[in-house]
């Protein structure tokens, strides 16, 4: 039992920490994510059959933006382990591994969305300080960190069994759930917003409306309010470039004339 | 422009080309981090990757600190594709140590404008079409317990990825660096800072709108018995008040030096607590 639930443990932090840590390759993706857990368990054939299975079902979901509600590769490793202890099916095992998977994302959105937010200072200090050894500690900790957390309690989750973790998860409020799930829809305006005064001129401040607008009531994608933004940007440049050119002329007149006015007054 | 990119590309240097080999290794390790979660994404990852151009480029230990500040800001970009945008980097950071009159903003500028769209079409490719290819192609092999299968599919991603990310990389260095040294020291850096300033603010006011979201289910219920929403009011007012003047809001604090960490302490005491009024 032991034994099982380290070695899940570890094929779970290879896959989900080893698809941040190169290249997002997708190994945490079911498909790999089986084999790799067949592998350690000694049952490489459950592991790929259950991996396409689960590949499958989970093939539509991408976490784009840290946003997941179900953790394909804690569902994988976990089905893996439950179709190896007894004969279960595909569905039953994966019906076993939501709760420890909705726990599994629960906590790496809770890491990534709001307990690291508040590392924004440290970087800040090290950067200040010219740094770099630290920045990069704080980096490869970080790496650990925010799958690590979520690899332990998969751990102790395996060891208590899926009713215990069913339990738990029903047991957080939901009034925290909905208030951790707002934060972190509200928290990208923080760090926009650091951009934002980077590029914010008063006289210019319209143009950010227009991308706002462009979006929300519009719906455009970025590449098309790209589009739209050369469109009004590439004219006020040239004109800009035209006025560059005529007061570079006007000085050099400026610059040339004296010197023939003298030249006259010289000849007279 | 193309016979000026060729010229560009002949005269790298060994030195040069060292460096972008070492900024392409190093940027498959871009997203391990997330230092600073939602508020700077993958800045640090970003440091890490740019860090052969910083050296070489900030030869002060000033300007070496002046590059970190500037490159610890929230970024954000579908990995494989996010090094056309390194490559224009590092071009700039290279007309930066070489014009002192180059004026730095303009490559928060470039980069703020070019996360959003580029990520629109990188993760639309990668994880929309080639991730499923991958899958469908590897999926009946697995499911006949074919140990390949896996690894075809690791590889049927990975690869194309690998040979995009170094030939973009190349391609963003010698364009940026064909256009910069077409401009330099013709007073058009100038417009070249506005238009970039232009680009990112509207790119920046999307990428708000599209980040950033609210919404709430709270709603009274008249006497006649019909119900309003309240959310149907906020966007009768304007579609993402709501985002639009948090955003503001935080703008407002960032421009008073408002430490970043007050204000995201207390963005997310303020979503607790509009979840325990029932806001959210």
């Amino acid at each position: 039992m032991l034994t099982n639930a380290i070695l899940c443990a570890v094929a779970y932090f290879i896959c989900y920490a080893g698809n941040y840590f190169w290249a997002q390759n997708m190994c945490d993706r079911p498909i790999v994510a089986g084999l790799v857990a067949g592998i350690l368990l000694g049952d490489i054939q459950t592991g790929l059959i259950m991996g396409a299975t689960l590949e499958a079902i989970f093939m539509g979901a991408v976490n784009i933006g840290g946003n997941i509600s179900a953790e394909p590769c804690a569902a994988t490793v976990f089905a893996v382990y439950m179709a190896t202890q007894s004969s279960v099916d595909a569905d039953t095992a994966l019906a076993l591994a939501v709760p420890i998977s909705m726990l599994s994302a629960f906590l790496f959105t809770l890491m990534n969305n709001v307990l690291c937010n508040f590392q924004a200072p440290w970087v800040d200090r090290l950067c200040e300080k010219n740094d770099t050894k630290g920045l990069y500690r704080l980096f490869w900790g970080t790496w650990f960190f925010r799958f690590f957390v979520p690899v332990l309690v998969f751990f102790v989750g395996i060891l208590a069994g899926s009713d215990a973790i069913e339990a738990f998860v029903n047991g957080i409020p939901v009034v925290i759930l909905n208030g951790i799930s707002t934060a972190g829809k509200l928290l990208p305006a923080v760090g926009i917003s650091i951009l934002m005064k980077m590029v914010w001129q008063k006289e210019l401040a319209g143009y950010f409306f227009l991308g706002f607008v462009l979006f929300k009531y519009l719906g455009l994608p970025h590449v098309a309010i790209v589009v739209i933004a050369l469109v009004v940007l590439v004219p006020i440049c040239l004109r800009d470039k035209q006025l560059l050119d005529l007061e570079k002329r006007t000085m050099n007149m400026a610059a040339v004339s004296p010197s023939t006015n003298e030249e006259e007054d010289f000849l007279s | 422009m193309t016979t000026a990119n060729s010229a560009v590309k002949a005269a790298m240097t060994a030195e040069d080309k060292k460096m972008l080999e070492r900024i392409y290794w190093r940027s498959f390790f871009q997203m391990a981090g997330r230092v600073g979660g939602q508020v700077r994404m993958h800045a640090v990852g970003i440091i890490f990757t740019l860090a052969p151009a910083l050296e070489r480029y900030c030869k002060t230990p000033e300007k070496h600190r002046e590059a970190l500040l500037r490159h610890s800001t929230f970024f954000n970009i579908t990995q494989t594709v996010s090094t056309f945008c390194l490559g224009l980097v590092t071009a700039m950071e290279r007309e930066a140590s070489e014009d002192p009159s180059f004026d730095v903003s303009a490559i928060t500028a470039v980069k703020t404008s070019l996360m959003g769209p580029m990520s629109a079409i990188g993760d639309s490719l990668f994880w929309g079409v080639l991730r499923l290819l991958a899958a469908s192609i590897c999926i009946p092999l697995a499911q006949n317990g074919l140990i390949i299968a896996p690894l075809l599919f690791l590889a049927i991603y990975n690869i194309p990825g690998m040979v995009l990310r170094r030939y973009l990389l190349f391609t963003g260095y010698t364009m940026g660096t064909t256009f910069l040294k077409e401009i330099a020291g013709s007073g058009a850096m100038k417009i070249l800072t506005k238009g970039a300033s232009i680009l990112g603010l509207i790119m920046v006011g999307a990428m708000i709108a599209s980040n950033v979201n609210f919404t709430t289910p709270l709603a009274f219920e008249f006497a006649d018995g019909s119900v309003a929403t309240i959310q149907s009011y906020l966007d009768t007012v304007f579609l993402g008040l709501v985002p639009l003047l948090l955003s503001l809001g935080c703008l407002w604090a960032q421009r008073k030096n408002i430490n970043t960490n007050y204000l995201t302490l207390g963005v997310f005491v303020l979503s607790i607590l509009l979840a325990l009024i029932g806001v959210v």
